[in-house]
């Protein structure tokens, strides 16, 4: 059978080499643009919360044609029940599938059908072998998916329209980020409302399943995440990201009513913002928002505990074993309130190849086999309360590491920061913030992660401020003034 | 005289693209190139906040007023796209611009010239042109500009270089094909390439000096569009494409170019069904539906009908049909494909083979649907709405937003163009769907399948991702061959021009070729051979036809009436020179017919070359060269004694490698006579290889 064939006239060269020859540098044609006269405004920032507690953040500009809207939640596994880390990723991956008001046939009977379900699912995971309670959860699970249809969802939100809704899940953040136009506001608004309330969790076993299984395969290759672990045993004991780095005990089940509950408390308008980002009528969409965004259903979530690491009185140290390879991890708790930029130079300056100071003091210590890393602040969470962290591996061992890794630091607070060296950091981090800058989704994405994270901080737009280098050496010398702790991983 | 110029600027560019060919642009109409030409429009309003200017150097420039927090974005557009010359080239090309180093300068490479200002610049590569986008903090233009000027003038002539280049492109093109092969088979598709493989393969198979012949002629300032936005007003923006002198990006004049033609490569894009099997249990399913160049006010009905096909993978005719189908439980991620000069809609999703060839019918029949069952108003209600922003999907991003500004502004078209053109299809009786749903189904649209078997009796291109015998590290360390043994060198030839399966079917070629002998008038041929030696040519020259017949042993030439017998040794020296041709080589090879030797390792600059010799009574000692790293026969080399006993030694070239059909098959033959004391250049223009029925 052959395949259908396009017309020969669809083919490219000529009708497109014409076509594109004219449009690159096209004659003057009869229709008359107006000339643009208005100077470019620049970009104008408004905050607000709505009265159902959504923090929203509207970036006006005008150079867009599209509104990228992003709503950030945490996913730092805070709101998961103890033994069930990860439950609210699944929560994101299940939502995927629609609301009781657009995706169900028959809302009463896909509810029943949905805690039918929930039940067999439990008795299989009771009786691991017991074939029977399989097949029941395999029927229920046909019998629920009958009732619905999880293309509904998404086919209302692109008629909004709406373009490319997608979850960007960024380390501790989610962001449910997508595209449309400002003339769909209102009914972007209201399906997004529509999906916070009214969310079924429809196929949250395969989703719960598929993170899990991917959790255990991320801790089977990362070899340190023993020491880190270990690290926030020290320093971040009631850390959630501790229990996100154990290894799966196994495949446990989850109560559909614990996943609703955890749904709840990561969506809860308290708990979120909101950034639209783009051609938009600041006035008008607030107003939007404001009725759109009116109240909640969600129950109110226990207030978020963040206890910031203290500085240690004293060196805190710990070994764990059966590591693929000998290595050290050295964490200071980061002072209170450090501007997140500084803390970025600052890692720079320290250990970030090829002229750090982790690097010099280990080429003079003649190490060329120590691979090492550094990452502040660590775990995120709000307003950057964690810890300095160095990463350091070494096959041939870590016997004497420590010490060349405190010479380092030493070598940091000390030295002057030559002007060359400040100027070019300050260039890479310009760079690195253009890398992602230039896609307006991706940065819509970025504004909304660090106003979740950072929401004492000013909104920024546009590329880091300079950092300076007393900043850089003020921030490291408060850092170093306390004791690290130290875990070594032994094979 | 700002109209006047881009007319006849706009005029060239459009003769070119219709012609087919791209000559060396003349020099722009106006001053001469020495004396500053002022800029076209002298007196700008005071608050305009864009314009376009002709530079002195024949530049077109498109500037403009950004907000003055905004980042500066400098754009250099070349004519100089991928459908030039060679494909890869202009990839190369770009490649060789922004890594070139001046160390007498002590300049860096462009790339790291715009990472130091803070800024990123990436290199777009499109059919007819390829872009240089770069982004720096605010403020940083000029720099920017000069630059980019330094780099234009120090792209590198050594052929050291550009092969370091040009095999770092390969392995990055190589990792990208392996890190997502479906986008990047797209890709290959948009670009109006057959595969990945193919692509790649044109990559490895191009020389320096095409590189630099390439830079030579077509990046050229009458040949570029640069588009400039910074928050400074547009006088400030102005002088800054002039000052300082020695940098500015106005001075920059290369020499004259080497004189020839760089021409468009005759290929078409080839919609359907391309199958890749990469032994995976499930598929990748990859549908592309090209979408209008974006901003064109006639491109609103086309995207008004995509959107009554599909909205983003759901809703629309498609889902209604695939549900019908049984495969209403595939659903599709979407994302815009995006070169500088073509766009297209790239659908995914995964299946398992069967529903992949099944889905590519439901794709086609969901398309005719429309023309079968125009849209009802309640679908175009819906349509209408989605379209609106539909429309501005092309200008997401920053670069592409510029490059769309800059583009209508040259045209004096507005950026609303296509919102008001919707809006006056909106209004009764202005939309006449059937029609426009006719166009539509004749555009593009091409499905690719990465994964399993091709189902039987599915029809589709195939294709692989990558060369089979593309393997640089063994390559690179395999020792050299024993005398005597054969080696795996035909092997991976048959493999890189199209399998020892298919070569082993051949049984012989028509062809059409131009011989330029020397200074002699050049002659045109008409070429059936089969390998049984029946051979039937007609050759061309002043008019004149010679028609020379070989069959078994009846062999005799023809001039209008006059007929004349061959002699035995000029009817088998005709024979050799058939059989010589590196696709007869291989076949007779491939079937057993052909055996050979290693005999050497030979480096030819910097290419390794494996000399294999025939075993075979029939040649004078004929020896053929395998290029190590592309696989490709590059040279075929013999002996041929005549008739008066005089022997002498040629040697063939064989270049332009191309696809044709299920082959790679040279395209052009430079033969050399006794080292050079005779030469001709045969350029194939049409090539079909015979093959045995099945």
């Amino acid at each position: 059978m052959a395949p259908p064939r396009c017309s020969a006239r669809a083919g490219l060269p000529l009708a497109a080499l014409v076509a594109y020859a004219a449009a690159l540098v096209g004659p003057v044609v009869a229709q008359q643009k107006p000339p643009r006269v208005q100077p470019p405004t620049e970009r104008v920032t408004r905050t607000f919360t709505t009265p159902d507690g959504s923090r929203f953040v509207l970036v006006v500009d005008a150079s867009q044609r599209q509104v990228h809207w992003a709503t950030a939640t945490w996913n730092d596994g805070g709101d998961d029940p103890p033994g069930f880390e990860g439950l609210t990723q699944a929560t994101l991956l299940a939502a995927r599938g629609g609301t009781w008001q657009h995706g169900s046939k028959d809302p009463e009977a896909e509810r029943a059908a949905l805690e039918a379900l929930d039940a067999a699912w439990h008795e299989s995971m009771q009786r691991p072998h017991d074939q029977a309670a399989l097949a029941r959860v395999i029927e229920r699970d046909r019998a629920a998916a009958a009732l619905c249809d999880a293309r509904t969802f998404p086919r209302v939100l692109a008629a909004a329209p709406a373009h490319r809704p997608e979850l960007l899940l960024r380390d501790a953040i989610a962001v449910h980020v997508l595209t449309t136009i400002e003339e769909a506001l209102p009914d972007v608004a209201a399906l997004l409302v529509e999906r916070r309330e009214q969310q079924p969790l429809r196929g949250l076993y395969r989703a719960w399943t598929e993170v899990t299984l991917a959790r255990a395969t991320a801790r089977a290759t990362d070899h340190a995440a023993r020491l880190h672990g270990e690290v926030l045993a020290l320093m971040m004991p009631l850390s959630p990201a501790a229990r996100m780095l154990e290894t799966p005990a196994g495949i446990v089940a989850p109560r559909r009513a614990d996943a609703l509950a955890c749904w709840a408390a990561t969506q809860h308008p308290s708990r979120t913002v909101h950034v639209l980002f783009g051609e938009l009528d600041p006035d008008r969409t607030e107003a939007t928002l404001r009725k759109a965004f009116a109240a909640t259903h969600l129950s109110q979530p226990p207030a978020a505990v963040v206890v910031p690491p203290r500085p240690l009185t004293a060196e805190r140290r710990s070994v764990v074993g059966g590591v693929d390879q000998p290595r050290l991890a050295v964490a200071w708790a980061l002072p209170s309130g450090a501007d997140r930029w500084t803390v970025e130079a600052a890692v720079r300056w320290l250990a970030v190849v090829p002229r750090s100071q982790l690097a010099q003091r280990l080429a003079r210590a003649n190490r060329p086999g120590t691979n090492f890393s550094a990452r502040a602040p660590w775990p995120r969470t709000v307003n950057g309360a964690g810890l300095l962290l160095l990463d350091l591996d070494d096959a041939n061992g870590t016997d004497g590491l420590l010490e060349v890794v405190l010479g380092a630091c030493a070598d940091a607070v000390d030295k002057d920061i030559p002007d060359g060296w400040l100027f070019q950091t300050n260039m890479a981090m310009q760079h690195d913030w253009n890398l992602h800058a230039d896609d307006p989704r991706l940065l819509t994405a970025a504004i909304a992660e660090h106003a979740l994270v950072w929401p004492d901080a000013d909104i920024v737009t546009g590329a880091p401020p300079r950092v300076g280098g007393a900043d850089v050496t003020r921030l490291l010398r408060q850092t170093f003034a306390a004791h690290p702790a130290v875990v070594e991983g032994h094979r | 005289m700002k109209t006047t110029a881009l007319a006849k600027h706009a005029a060239l560019l459009l003769a070119l693209a219709t012609l087919g060919s791209c000559d060396s642009a003349p020099p722009p109409p106006g001053p001469a190139p020495d004396q500053p030409q002022p800029p076209v429009d002298e007196q700008p309003p005071a608050a305009l906040t864009e314009k376009v200017l002709l530079l002195a150097n024949g530049m077109t420039a498109y500037l403009s007023q950004a907000s003055a927090d905004a980042d500066t974005q400098v754009q250099l557009g070349v004519l100089a796209g991928g459908l030039f010359v060679a494909p890869g080239l202009a990839e190369l090309a770009a490649e060789v611009i922004l890594r070139s180093t001046d160390p007498t300068q002590g300049n860096g490479t462009l790339e790291q010239e715009i990472e130091q200002l803070g800024g990123t610049i990436d290199v777009r590569v499109g059919l007819l042109t390829t872009w240089f986008d770069v982004r720096v903090p605010r403020g940083k233009g000029l720099p920017a500009l000069e630059a980019l000027r330094v780099a234009l003038q120090s792209a590198s002539h050594s052929r050291h270089q550009i092969e370091r280049m040009r095999d770092e492109l390969v392995a990055s093109i190589c990792d990208e094909v392996v890190r997502d092969p479906l986008r990047q088979s797209a890709r290959a598709l948009l670009l109006a390439e057959k595969s990945t493989e193919h692509y790649v393969n044109g990559l490895i198979d191009l020389d320096a000096s095409q590189v630099t012949l390439f830079l030579e002629r077509l990046y050229r300032p009458e040949r570029c569009v640069l588009n400039f936005r910074e928050g400074r007003a547009l006088p400030t923006l102005e002088r800054f494409l002039h000052e300082p002198a020695e940098l500015a990006i106005e001075g920059w004049r290369p020499p004259p170019a080497t004189p020839g033609n760089s021409d468009l490569l005759p290929r078409q894009c080839e919609p359907g069904l391309t199958w890749i099997e990469n032994g995976a249990p499930r598929a990748r399913v990859g549908v592309m539906l090209r979408r209008p160049q974006a901003g064109e006010p006639e491109d609103a009905e086309s995207l008004l009908l995509q959107s009554c096909l599909t909205l983003d993978g759901t809703g629309g005719r498609l889902e209604q049909l695939q549900e019908e189908a049984g495969l209403g439980h595939l659903s599709w991620q979407t994302e815009l494909l995006q070169l500088p000069d073509a766009e297209a809609l790239l659908m995914t999703t995964e299946a398992t083979g069967d529903e992949a060839a099944r889905l590519w019918r439901v794709v086609l029949r969901a398309r005719q649907s429309l023309v079968d069952v125009p849209p009802t108003p309640s679908e175009l209600q819906l349509a209408f709405r989605r379209t609106r922003l539909a429309a501005e999907l092309p200008m997401l991003d920053a670069d592409a937003r510029l490059r769309q500004f800059g583009r209508l502004a040259t045209r004096n078209l507005s950026i609303d163009v296509l919102r008001d053109r919707l809006a006056d299809l909106q209004r009764p009786g202005q939309f006449d769907a059937t029609a426009a749903a006719r166009r539509f189904a004749e555009q593009p649209l091409w499905t690719v399948v990465i994964g399993p078997p091709r189902p039987d009796g599915v029809d589709a291109h195939t294709a692989r991702l990558l060369p089979p015998q593309f393997h640089p590290q063994d390559t690179a360390t395999e020792a050299a061959p024993q005398p005597g043994e054969e080696g795996p060198w035909l092997e991976r030839a048959l493999a890189a021009c199209g399998g020892r399966a298919r070569f082993a079917e051949i049984v012989g070629f028509t062809a059409t070729a131009t011989m330029q002998p020397g200074d002699a008038p050049p002659a045109a041929d008409r070429i059936t051979w089969s390998t049984d030696g029946t051979l039937q040519r007609q050759r061309t020259v002043l008019g004149q036809v010679v028609t020379t017949t070989l069959t078994g042993d009846d062999c005799s030439e023809q001039l209008g009436t006059v007929r004349q017998s061959l002699t035995a040794e000029d009817a088998a020296a005709l024979r050799q020179e058939m059989a010589r041709h590196p696709i007869m080589l291989l076949a007779a090879y491939a079937r057993g017919a052909l055996p050979f030797r290693a005999v050497a390792e030979r480096t030819v600059g910097d290419r390794r070359m494996m000399v294999l010799e025939a075993r075979d009574e029939r040649f004078e000692r004929l020896r053929v060269q395998v290029d190590v790293e592309s696989s490709l026969v590059r040279v075929v080399e013999t002996w041929q004694r005549f008739a008066d006993g005089s022997i002498v030694h040629l040697s063939e070239n064989w270049l332009d490698y191309r696809t044709t059909g299920d082959l790679r098959v040279p395209h052009l033959r430079r033969a050399s006579w006794n080292d050079g004391q005779h030469e001709t250049e045969t350029v194939y223009t049409d090539w079909r290889t015979q093959f045995a029925p099945r």
